[in-house]
């Protein structure tokens, strides 16, 4: 039975695309070759014991938001913390992989993400495998109850967890390429359906359109 | 003015020399506001989007972060010093530069072919990162720079800057070419 945890780096409770990724994943992997944990790196940032938790499993799944380019600070902050309790513990090698979604459209602009992810695995000897980059990961989120994640609007998305699953099921050494990926919608409908959201969020706070885009200072 | 946000602690050896060759060679043409990681806090984002939709342009934790974003946009220069995480800024760094949304806007524009945040303000400082460690590997250093490229242009800046330093050697000519470019 192979073990994967899922770190999950969104400073949200589960209301998240990245939240949405890690259940995602889960649902397709096979539970009766695999089983998942997931820990939370606000929690891990806390409480050291939770990283008994991410060393019990054989392969680690980092899922995270893109903030400005790159990590987020906790997982920055976690990464720190995460490699002087391997290097104390003389932890063995673990597989690594990572999601990251970004709010912009295009996958790639996760790829600096991926880089901080695969640099921290090879500081601590860990075997780096791949990430996927996930561009529109709110369109995901939002649509996620009308838009199914294997019809044809989400495919792109569906094939690269899917390339993900079949390199956590099965002793795959070769190496793999990041895969850059986003749902099948225009620029140019992504664009209109961002601003339409951010309208509605400012009227459900009695705000107007105008108030938006206040200049404070 | 110069805003100059660092991570330096004591035992930074390194980074207490970079940051003293900064204070000695800008000082004297430029006021110079410092935030530093062990002399003010600055929580990290929750993600709460509160600084677009609820209280646009400010964000809803108080701490050292929001009088860093004024001034980000009242000065001329925004200098980090930082140590390199894994090719990206230190955690603490992190937070800062997580915190600044409030000053853009939630709507979209194309920058060359890609999608980024418009900006709440019409101008913003150049951007000057000095990244450094004494184990920064190649590729570390390769996605460092690319980071800082990246940060330009969503932050609008003027004019940017990258450099890496590993050793106090390469200090003075680094702040030397700063001083030319700011």
């Amino acid at each position: 039975m192979k073990k994967v945890c899922f770190i999950y780096g969104s400073p949200k409770e589960k209301n998240s695309s990245s939240y949405y990724f890690i259940d995602s994943i889960i649902k397709i992997l096979d539970s009766n070759y695999v089983k998942c944990n997931i820990v939370r790196i606000c929690d891990a940032l806390r409480n050291e014991d939770e990283f008994k938790n991410i060393i019990s499993a054989d392969k680690i799944v980092i899922v995270s938001p893109l903030y400005l380019d790159a990590l987020p600070s906790t997982v920055i902050e976690f990464f720190v913390k995460f490699e002087k309790y391997i290097k104390k513990h003389n932890i063995e090698k673990k597989s690594v992989y990572a999601v990251v979604n970004c709010g912009f459209i295009e996958g790639n602009q996760s790829n600096l993400a991926l880089d901080m992810v695969k640099h921290f695995a090879r500081k601590v000897d860990f075997n780096w495998r791949f990430g996927i980059s996930v561009g529109g990961g709110e369109v995901m989120l939002c649509s996620r109850k009308v838009i199914s994640l294997k019809g044809v609007i989400k495919r792109p998305v569906y094939k690269a967890l899917l390339a993900l699953k079949s390199d956590i099921e099965n002793n795959i050494t070769d190496e793999r390429e990041n895969i850059m990926t986003n749902a099948n919608i225009t620029k140019g409908l992504f664009m209109f359906m961002g601003h339409r959201y951010w309208m509605f969020m400012a009227r459900k706070n009695n705000l107007s359109f105008k108030d938006l885009y206040r200049k404070i200072y | 003015m110069i805003l100059f946000i660092n991570d330096v602690g004591e035992e930074d050896v390194l980074g207490k020399n970079i940051r003293s060759e900064i204070i000695r060679g800008l000082h004297i043409r430029d006021e110079i506001r410092e935030y530093n990681e062990y002399e003010n806090n600055v929580q990290s984002c929750e993600g709460c989007f509160q600084c677009w939709i609820k209280t646009p342009g400010l964000c809803a934790i108080h701490d050292d972060a929001r009088e860093i974003n004024k001034l980000t946009i009242e000065s001329d220069v925004f200098l980090i010093l930082s140590k390199v995480r894994y090719g990206c800024y230190s955690s603490y760094i992190k937070r800062i530069i997580d915190r600044s949304i409030p000053n853009r806007l939630p709507f979209f524009r194309v920058d060359k072919y890609e999608v980024h945040l418009e900006q709440r303000y019409t101008r913003y400082p150049a951007f000057i990162v000095i990244g450094y460690g004494d184990e920064i590997s190649d590729d570390e250093e390769v996605t460092f720079k690319k980071l800082i490229r990246a940060n330009a242009i969503n932050l609008k800046a003027s004019v940017y800057r990258g450099y890496i330093i590993k050793d106090s050697d390469n200090i003075f000519s680094v702040i030397e070419d700063i001083k030319r470019t700011v």
